[in-house]
C-alpha cells in the first residue's frame, strides 16, 4: 500500500521495472466430504514489492512458504486471486494474449531442474535459437550470430553447442537454460533456485555467470532461494517469506547484520557458524516445532505458535508489514525486542564452539 | 585410543552392464568411541556407498572388492550371519529420506519397538514401553499417542525424529547418519542437528556423519574426511580443515562457498566437473581441475600419507592470512 502512496506523492521518482501490490493467490483443494465446501489454501497473501532495473531482490523462506508461487505469479504462469502486477508500468494480469506474447520476451525464467526444462530432442544451439525464432528477432543469419555469442558467453561455445542435453553435465545444462533465457535480452529474470541442484564446486561457476550477465545486460533478478549464504552474496534486497507473507524486507547487508523479524533471525541463525568468517553476527533463535500447514494457518501472526516473543496480541492480531525509519519493512509486534536480543552476542560468539549456540 | 570402527583400504565394486566400476577406492577411516567423523564430498563421490559398506547393506550388483571393515577390533565378514547380527546390535543408521527407512504399513511405536527388541532381545511389552520413551527422547510431542500413528501421518521433521529413535533404540555403539538433514528445512535442520549431538553425548555413541554441507560438518564433527571421486583426499580435525585446508580440492570447496559476512565480488569456483566413473584419470582424479597439477599428478595416484592425498599439498599458512 505504502508503495502506491509513494508514487502519488513523489511523481519524480523513477518508475520501478516491476511493481507488485497486494498480490494473493489461493488454491481450491479437492472436497474432503461430499457436500462440504472445497477447502482453500492461501499460498501467497498480500505481497507487495518493487523491483528496479538492474536490481536483485531475493525471496527466501522454507519449502512451502509460497516463494515459487510468487515467481510464477510474476511470470503470469499463474493468475493472481487478488492484487496487481505492473511491469514497466503496464498491468500484465489484464493484458490480452497478443500483448502477452510481446511482453514475454522481457520476462524470462530459470528453473531449478534444468534437465526437465530442456527439450531432450533439440541440440543446445537449437534450444537457444528457438526463442529468437518465436519472437521473430532479426534475420536468420543474425540469429545464428546472436546464439553463438550467447553460448560463448555462458561457456558453451564450439563443440558443446551441437550437443543434446543428455550429453551435458548438470552445470552445463544449467548454462544452456541460462543462455536460452538471456538470449532474448529480457529485462527481468525470475531465478527459481537456479543452483540448488548443482554441486558446490559448480554452483560458484553458475553464480559468477549470473552476476556477470546481470552487469553486462542490466538485468533485474527475482532470485528465489533457500540458501541464505548464497542470497547474501547475490542480492541487493531480501524479502523473507513465511506462510505466504513477506515478514521482513530489507537491504541485504542490513538484514544479515541485524534481522528484525524473529523468523528472519531464526533462518539466519540456522546457517552454520562456519559459513561466517568471524563467527556469528546474530544470536540464533530456536523456533519450536515446524512450519504449520498453509491449509490451516494459525490465527494472528502466523509465526506465533513457534515464536518465543509471542504475546496475546500476536495470537489475535496479524501484524502488518510496516516500513520503519531504518529503511526496512517488518511485520512483527515485537521486532525491536527480537532484534535487540539477537545482537546481544555480537563480538562474543565463537565459531570454534558452535554447539553452545543452542543453550 | 581404542577404535570403534576401522575401515582399511576399502574398495567397492558395482557390476554394471558395461563392466564393473569402482566408486569407492582404497578408503581408510577410523572412528573412536564417542567420536564424530564427518565425511564430506559432492554427489557421486562415494560417501553413501561407504556408509552402506559399514552397515553391510549392499544390493545384488554391489560388492566389496578388497579391504576390510572392523567393528570393535574384530573384522566383519559380509557373508557371515553372526556378523550381520553383530552389526544389527551395534550400529544404527539414519538416511536422507526418512520414508525410505520407515515401514509405511506399521505404526511408529511398532517400528521403534522392533529395533529395540532386535538389539536387546527384550519382551514385546518392555519394548513397546521403551519405544514411547524413545519417541519422547527424540522430541516427538505426545509420544504415547504418536506411537500409534503411521509414518504418513506425521511431518518430514517428525519422520526423521522417528528414524533417529529407531536408530538409537538399544543404544548402538555407532550411529551412521547419511545426510540426515538434507531433506529438511533449515529451522528444522538446526533442531535435528542439536538432537543428534545431544544424543551422541548422552549415549557416548561414535558417529559417522555424512553430508555435502561443509558448514554443517564444521558444527558437528570432531574430525573430517573429504572425499573426491571415490577416494579420501584429506583428513583433519574439523577446525584445522577449515582454517588451513591442504588439498587444493578442499580449498576449492571452501572458496566456492560465499560467507555470510564477507563481501566478495566473485566467488572462486573449481573449474570443470567431476570425472565420470568410467573415465577416471590415471593419476590424481583431481588433476584435470587442479591449478597446481604437474606431470606426476597425471601419472601417479597420491596416497593419503599423513593427512592429505596430494603431490603438491598447500603450504600450511601462518596466521597472517
Amino acid at each position: 500500500m505504502s508503495a502506491v502512496l509513494a508514487e502519488a506523492t513523489e511523481p519524480d521518482e523513477p518508475r520501478p521495472l516491476l511493481r507488485v501490490a497486494g498480490l494473493a493467490r489461493r488454491f481450491s483443494l479437492p472436497r474432503t466430504s461430499l457436500f462440504g465446501p472445497r477447502p482453500e489454501l492461501t499460498a501467497v497473501a498480500d505481497v507487495s514489492f518493487d523491483l528496479a532495473a538492474g536490481e536483485t531482490l531475493a525471496v527466501v523462506g522454507e519449502s512451502g512458504c509460497g516463494k515459487s508461487t510468487v515467481g510464477n505469479l510474476v511470470l503470469n504462469l499463474l493468475s493472481p486471486s487478488a492484487g496487481s502486477i505492473r511491469f514497466d508500468g503496464e498491468d500484465l494480469a489484464s493484458a490480452d494474449d497478443t500483448r502477452w506474447r510481446d511482453r514475454r520476451r522481457d520476462l524470462q525464467l530459470i528453473f531449478q531442474d534444468s534437465r526437465s526444462a530442456l527439450d531432450p530432442r533439440l541440440t543446445v544451439e537449437a534450444q537457444v535459437a528457438e526463442g529468437l525464432e518465436i519472437h521473430k528477432v532479426a534475420t536468420a543469419a543474425d540469429r545464428k550470430i546472436m546464439v553463438a555469442a550467447m553460448l560463448e558467453a555462458v561457456g558453451l561455445g564450439g563443440d558443446l553447442a551441437r550437443r543434446y542435453p543428455h550429453e551435458l553435465s548438470g552445470g552445463q545444462q544449467q548454462r544452456a537454460v541460462i543462455a536460452r533465457a538471456l538470449v532474448l535480452e529480457p529485462k527481468l529474470v525470475v531465478c527459481d533456485e537456479p543452483v540448488a541442484a548443482l554441486d558446490v564446486s559448480v554452483q560458484a561457476q553458475v553464480v559468477n555467470l549470473l552476476r556477470d550477465l546481470q552487469r553486462n545486460l542490466g538485468l533485474a533478478y527475482l532470485f528465489i532461494s533457500h540458501d541464505l549464504s548464497l542470497v547474501r552474496h547475490v542480492a541487493d534486497r531480501v524479502a523473507v517469506m513465511y506462510l505466504g507473507r513477506f515478514v521482513e524486507v530489507a537491504e541485504c547487508r542490513d538484514l544479515f547484520a541485524a534481522p528484525a523479524h524473529p523468523y528472519a533471525r531464526a533462518l539466519i541463525g540456522a546457517v552454520p557458524a562456519a559459513r561466517s568468517r568471524r563467527g556469528r553476527l546474530v544470536r540464533p533463535l530456536r523456533l519450536e516445532g515446524e512450519p504449520p500447514s498453509p491449509m490451516n494457518p494459525p490465527s494472528g501472526c502466523p509465526l506465533h505458535p513457534r515464536c518465543p516473543f509471542a504475546t496475546d496480541l500476536c495470537r489475535t492480531e496479524l501484524p502488518a508489514l510496516r516500513p520503519r525509519a531504518d529503511g526496512r519493512s517488518v511485520a512483527c509486534h515485537h521486532a525491536e525486542a527480537s532484534q535487540a536480543d539477537g545482537l546481544e552476542a555480537q563480538g562474543g560468539s565463537d565459531a570454534s564452539q558452535p554447539l553452545k549456540v543452542f543453550p | 585410543m581404542s577404535t570403534l570402527l576401522e575401515i582399511r583400504d576399502l574398495t567397492v565394486r558395482i557390476d554394471l552392464p558395461g563392466g564393473p566400476v569402482f566408486p569407492v577406492r582404497d578408503v581408510s577411516l577410523r572412528i573412536g568411541p564417542g567420536e564424530t567423523l564427518g565425511l564430506v564430498g559432492e554427489s557421486g563421490c562415494g560417501k553413501t556407498l561407504t556408509c552402506l559398506s559399514v552397515m553391510g547393506l549392499f544390493g545384488r550388483r554391489v560388492s566389496v572388492e578388497s579391504g576390510e571393515i572392523a567393528f570393535k577390533g574384530t573384522p566383519l565378514d559380509p557373508k557371515s550371519r553372526a556378523d550381520r547380527a553383530r552389526r544389527a546390535r551395534g550400529m544404527g543408521m539414519i538416511s536422507q529420506n526418512p520414508m525410505t527407512g520407515l515401514n509405511p504399513v506399521r505404526t511408529l511405536g511398532w517400528q521403534v519397538a522392533e529395533a529395540y527388541r532386535i538389539r536387546t532381545g527384550s519382551s514385546r511389552r518392555a519394548a513397546a514401553a521403551r519405544a514411547v520413551e524413545l519417541l519422547d527422547l527424540v522430541g516427538i510431542p505426545e509420544p504415547r499417542r504418536r506411537s500409534r500413528d503411521y509414518p504418513h501421518q506425521i511431518s518430514g521433521g517428525q519422520q526423521q525424529r522417528a528414524m533417529i529413535a529407531m536408530a538409537i533404540a538399544g543404544e548402538p555403539a555407532l550411529l551412521v547418519a547419511d545426510e540426515p538433514t538434507t531433506a529438511l528445512d533449515v529451522t528444522v535442520q538446526a533442531q535435528i542437528v542439536e538432537l543428534l549431538s545431544r544424543l551422541q553425548r548422552d549415549l557416548g555413541m561414535g558417529m559417522l556423519f555424512v553430508t555435502h554441507d561443509l558448514g554443517l560438518v564444521a558444527e558437528v564433527a570432531d574430525r573430517v574426511a573429504v572425499m573426491y571421486a571415490g577416494r579420501v583426499v584429506e583428513m583433519a580435525p574439523a577446525a584445522e580443515l577449515f582454517a588451513r585446508p591442504r588439498h587444493p580440492y578442499t580449498q576449492g570447496l571452501l572458496t566456492s562457498l560465499p560467507f555470510l559476512d564477507d563481501e566478495v565480488e566473485r566467488l572462486s569456483p573449481i573449474d570443470g566437473t567431476v570425472p565420470s566413473l568410467r573415465a577416471m584419470p590415471r593419476g590424481c582424479a583431481f588433476a584435470p581441475r587442479c591449478p597446481h597439477a604437474s606431470e606426476i599428478c597425471r601419472t601417479a595416484v597420491p596416497d593419503l600419507s599423513g593427512a592429505v592425498a596430494c603431490h603438491h599439498p598447500l603450504a600450511v599458512r601462518t596466521e597472517a592470512a
